[in-house]
């Protein structure tokens, strides 16, 4: 089960913080954004998060594989 | 000096002969050593009985379920009782030994925030019984937009906070041009039992308690940013910290 960074768009507010309360997706709160006309938050979810929120009606943009950028980042500063 | 910005040695000098400063380095050591070495996204401690997202656990409407959880699974789970972890019981610690900390500051990541309380619903300056502490609005609170509740901040404090917030967001965006924004830590997603409304809210409750202005800073554009950016953020969070003392020492 790959894990990645995506950036979730809901058509309203209440639909974007269904994520949280009911999907319990691990949203990166801060990020939360009104674009324009509708709502976006960053999330990392795996794939089978990604299909389950697709199919509720979200639009889910992938913007990277968390498990390989994970890798990249904790090389820098562990080793390991 | 941090990149552009500058201060002084009169600036340092204020600064170490008026404030007592304390520095949390690393307030989830385990959890820091956890996602070096095993998972990298992990942000929890390492309680084995359930882990705890810290900054879910202080006792600030801690039972609300405002953006927390009570499932431990959740990344949002917000411990057994409030303060039941040794890394939120380091931090109270603090506040309850060194009775005179009035400026607080807590750093995360991510987005390009410095918030301000109150995070678990917007703030209004008019009703003082829309409060954390009034029983009568639980289960009312922690609704973005809505007129029902909105938590209580009287406007000396609101205004003090936000310009305090500006003025780190100035020194930060000295240092190489990088600008955060500056609002009240509610958001878009009301939270509960954050470290920065706790510190807050302890003079709420009891008025003999020192009043700490707290902010929440959420640093960079990623989780983990790459080593060679985070040594830039660093340089963007040491300008902030030093505008905070300087500010502190008056």
């Amino acid at each position: 089960m790959g894990r990645f960074v995506v950036k979730i768009h809901a058509a309203s507010l209440e639909k974007l913080q269904d994520l949280q309360r009911i999907f319990d997706v691990d949203v990166v709160r801060a990020t939360a954004r009104q674009i324009e006309s509708h709502f976006a938050v960053e999330a990392i979810v795996s794939d089978m998060d990604i299909e389950k929120l697709r199919s509720e009606g979200f639009r889910v943009e992938v913007l990277s594989d968390a498990d390989e950028l994970g890798n990249q980042r904790r090389k820098e500063v562990s080793g390991y | 000096m941090y990149g552009s910005k500058t201060y002084t040695r009169g600036d340092v000098k204020k600064i170490l002969e008026s404030l007592d400063i304390f520095v949390l380095a690393d307030v989830n050591p385990d959890g820091k050593e956890y996602s070096q070495t095993v998972d990298t996204w992990w942000r929890k401690n390492r309680n084995s009985n359930g882990p705890v997202d810290i900054n879910r656990n202080f006792d600030f409407l801690w039972s609300s379920g405002i953006g927390s959880s009570s499932n431990p699974a959740s990344e949002l789970y917000h411990g057994a009782a409030p303060l039941s972890e040794p890394e939120t019981k380091n931090v109270v610690y603090l506040f309850d030994t060194y009775l005179n900390i009035n400026y607080y500051m807590d750093i995360h990541s991510y987005s390009g925030l410095v918030m301000y309380p109150w995070g678990d619903d917007q703030s209004q300056s008019t009703d003082s019984n829309q409060n954390f502490m009034n029983p009568a609005y639980d289960g009312i609170r922690g609704k973005i937009g809505d007129v029902a509740y909105k938590e209580y901040m009287p406007k000396d404090i609101e205004s003090k906070l936000a310009v305090l917030g500006k003025r780190l967001n100035a020194a930060l965006a000295a240092v190489r041009g990088t600008k955060y924004v500056v609002q009240q830590s509610v958001g878009l997603y009301p939270t509960s039992g954050t470290s920065d409304d706790y510190a807050l809210s302890r003079n709420s409750i009891d008025p003999k308690k020192v009043l700490i202005y707290a902010f929440c800073v959420e640093f960079g554009k990623e989780f983990i940013p790459p080593y060679s950016e985070m040594n830039e953020i660093i340089k963007d969070l040491g300008a902030a910290m030093t505008e905070l003392c300087l500010a502190a020492a008056g």
